[in-house]
């Protein structure tokens, strides 16, 4: 869809620049500055913060002239795929390798907007046994496989 | 006769079972990488770099860099006979390799693209050999405030030439300054940014990094997008690689040519292997009797491409390795895998570590041979390999992900991390900032901030110093040239731009 301004880059200029400010707000409040002979070691991320407000400005202005398109925006995938790193982190802990990979996958499976539940458990278990294959047994690493510390 | 001595040591040590081993493995998953479409070299890279922890780090060298020339020998493939390119450095190879495979000629356009690139390789790494000892020779008299601009030149071609938007390209690079500096200072000890978290105190991971922004990021962009191609095996078979008399007296001119183009834009900062073959096309192009052919089949359109995306991939390590300033993205992640170590990076590396150096370019020799066996026999292997589908692919990639980012200190932050710098590299692509030159300044931020500091020191303050000194404001005044070029040629393209839609 062609839009009348750049309406992505004006808002990506908009979240710049916020971002900017804020480092170097924080940065000025809770970081020495010093001089610029003997800088503290705030100065770096303050003058950094600065930059990234100008730059942000300069995307965000420049996008106001111009025409663009609306992006497109994926729902669905992201949430599997950031759902499935998710529950990975979670589980890996508590419940050890075996369920973290099987239950990471079977959520990342949900993104392809079919459900096949025969399918997704036996990908998930391949991937199981490649997991003990190359992490476990082929580089050593020491992750139990399963564990029960909820 | 001291090269003869080295390039011995180099032999030796890259002949040793266990480093030719890991320069067969990243090889071998470069090819797989760079034949399947959806996953970038960086993305392989960062993926594969946990397990190079455990390694020695020659070997863990050996192997991320046989991942990085071995993406491009399987890029060519995907860009042959599926008219997509399995690497950026690729894209060119399809304008011709494509219309070759359509016309029942893409078995000889897979063993010339394979022949360039092995050419392109050996002319690269000759080059490699020759300079970077020169270079570092002469960069050991360099001071803070020279490697600062030089470090500066680096991030600021990187940030405005390949990408589409200077503005933007420069904002991620001050983005990854910035989130470099997360983590204790390493001037005054004081803790920046960690918001009293103590697995901040490090620093972010520049494996959870670039699993992030280019792992996740590209599976989120590519589910349900790729399909397997619709391939013929038989275009692979021995009896329809056999090239013409007249493609071979077609191809190796621009296979020289194409060389010395990639070995030049390979060792610039912000150029790299995709540029390359993109100028080589270009030239090739212009200097032939029958321009016409091009696009519609010309074996000098995929030979010349090919052996300069190969070319740069070597000479990209020149200003790696001797100065310790990565060129682009890939290159930064080997000089994270060197940090990670324990060994500087900088003009001392060659002297202080000379198996490690040698031992690299002579692996580049080993693995380029062994690219030339892996892919001439096999490569119909390679081309059933297309056939996967990427349904069954990306949950094993995000497994490989999550085990690889929690297994550095096995800790669940970091599974975290990747999470958080996934969100942020799918917001990125969806607002169209580049995240390569984020990461470029994130690994180079401590570096630049260490020699800013020390430099300002050195001038009591006093910006003119840097002015004062010939080299340093020689590669000033070049940055200034490099930012002023590319809004000018920016402003330039917007204005013939009609429709007015930019970098679409």
């Amino acid at each position: 869809m062609v839009t009348k301004r750049d309406y992505r880059d004006m808002v990506a200029g908009v979240l710049l620049l916020l971002l900017g400010l804020a480092a170097a707000w924080y940065a000025s409040e809770n970081y020495r500055i010093g001089t610029v002979t003997r800088m503290g070691a705030g100065m770096v991320p303050l003058a950094l913060g600065i930059m990234l407000a100008g730059l942000g400005l300069v995307v965000m202005v420049s996008g106001w002239f111009r025409k663009g398109i609306m992006p497109e925006v994926r729902v669905l995938t992201p949430i599997c795929i950031f759902g499935s790193i998710a529950v990975f982190g979670l589980m890996i802990q508590p419940f050890g390798l075996l369920p973290a990979v099987l239950a990471s996958t079977t959520v990342a499976s949900l993104a392809e907007k079919e459900f096949r539940p025969l399918r997704i458990l036996l990908s998930g278990l391949v991937l199981c046994a490649a997991a003990w294959g190359i992490f476990v047994f082929g580089i050593g690493l020491s992750i139990p496989l399963l564990s029960w510390k909820p | 006769m001291d090269i003869f001595a080295n390039l011995a040591l180099g032999l030796g040590t890259a002949l040793s079972p266990y480093n030719l081993l890991y320069c067969f493995l990243g090889v071998f998953l470069g090819t797989i990488i760079g034949v399947i479409p959806g996953i970038g070299v960086l993305a392989a890279i960062s993926m594969l770099f946990p397990i190079t922890f455990h390694l020695e780090p020659t070997a863990a060298l050996i192997m991320l860099a046989g991942i990085w020339y071995g993406t491009t020998y399987g890029g060519s493939t995907a860009s042959i006979l599926l008219n997509i390119p399995g690497s950026p450095s690729s894209a060119v190879t399809c304008l011709d390799g494509y219309p070759m495979a359509r016309q029942g000629r893409g078995g000889v356009a897979l063993l010339m693209t394979t022949l360039a690139s092995f050419g392109g390789a050996s002319i690269g790494i000759v080059v490699l050999t020759s300079f970077s000892p020169v270079i570092a020779k002469y960069a050991i008299y360099i001071s803070s405030a020279e490697y600062f601009a030089l470090m500066l030149l680096g991030l600021v071609a990187a940030a405005t030439i390949t990408n589409g938007s200077a503005i933007k390209g420069l904002a991620m690079v001050v983005l990854g300054l910035l989130l470099a500096t997360v983590g204790m200072d390493s001037q005054s000890g004081a803790q920046r940014f960690t918001f009293g978290n103590l697995e901040l105190m490090d620093g972010l991971s520049i494996v959870a990094l670039a699993m992030g922004l280019f792992g996740v990021s590209e599976i989120v962009a590519s589910v349900r997008r790729i399909h397997p191609g619709d391939v013929d095996p038989k275009s692979a078979t021995w009896a329809a690689m056999k090239p013409t008399r007249d493609d071979v007296r077609r191809s190796w001119v621009p296979l020289f040519r194409g060389a010395g183009i990639g070995s030049f834009f390979g060792a610039m900062p912000g150029t790299g292997p995709s540029l390359a073959a993109f100028m080589s096309y270009a030239v090739e192009h212009r200097m032939s009797r029958t321009p016409e052919r091009f696009g519609k089949g010309a074996i000098e359109g995929v030979v010349g491409p090919e052996s300069a995306n190969n070319a740069a991939d070597q000479t990209a390590f020149i200003p790696t390795l001797s100065l310790g300033i990565p060129g682009s993205p890939t290159m930064a992640l080997m000089l994270g895998a060197l940090m990670i170590h324990g060994i500087n990076p900088g003009p001392n590396l060659i002297s202080e570590q000379p198996g490690l150096f040698w031992g690299l370019v002579m692996s580049f020799w080993i693995g380029n041979l062994l690219l030339l066996i892996l892919n001439v026999p096999l490569i119909g292997l390679w081309v059933r390999l297309l056939m996967v589908p990427y349904r069954m692919m990306y949950p094993a990639i995000l497994m490989f992900i999550c085990i690889g980012a929690y297994s550095v200190r096995y800790s669940p932050f970091d599974v975290f991390t990747v999470l958080g710098f996934g969100m942020l590299g799918y917001a990125m692509r969806v607002f169209s900032l580049p995240p390569a030159p984020l990461l470029l300044g994130f690994v180079l931020g401590p570096l630049v901030e260490t020699h800013f500091r020390r430099a300002m020191i050195m001038a009591r303050g006093d910006a003119m110093y840097f002015l004062e000194r010939p080299f340093t404001a020689t590669v000033l005044a070049l940055t200034v040239a490099v930012v002023v070029w590319s809004i000018w040629a920016g402003l330039r393209r917007r204005a013939r731009d009609k429709s007015g839609l930019l970098d679409q």
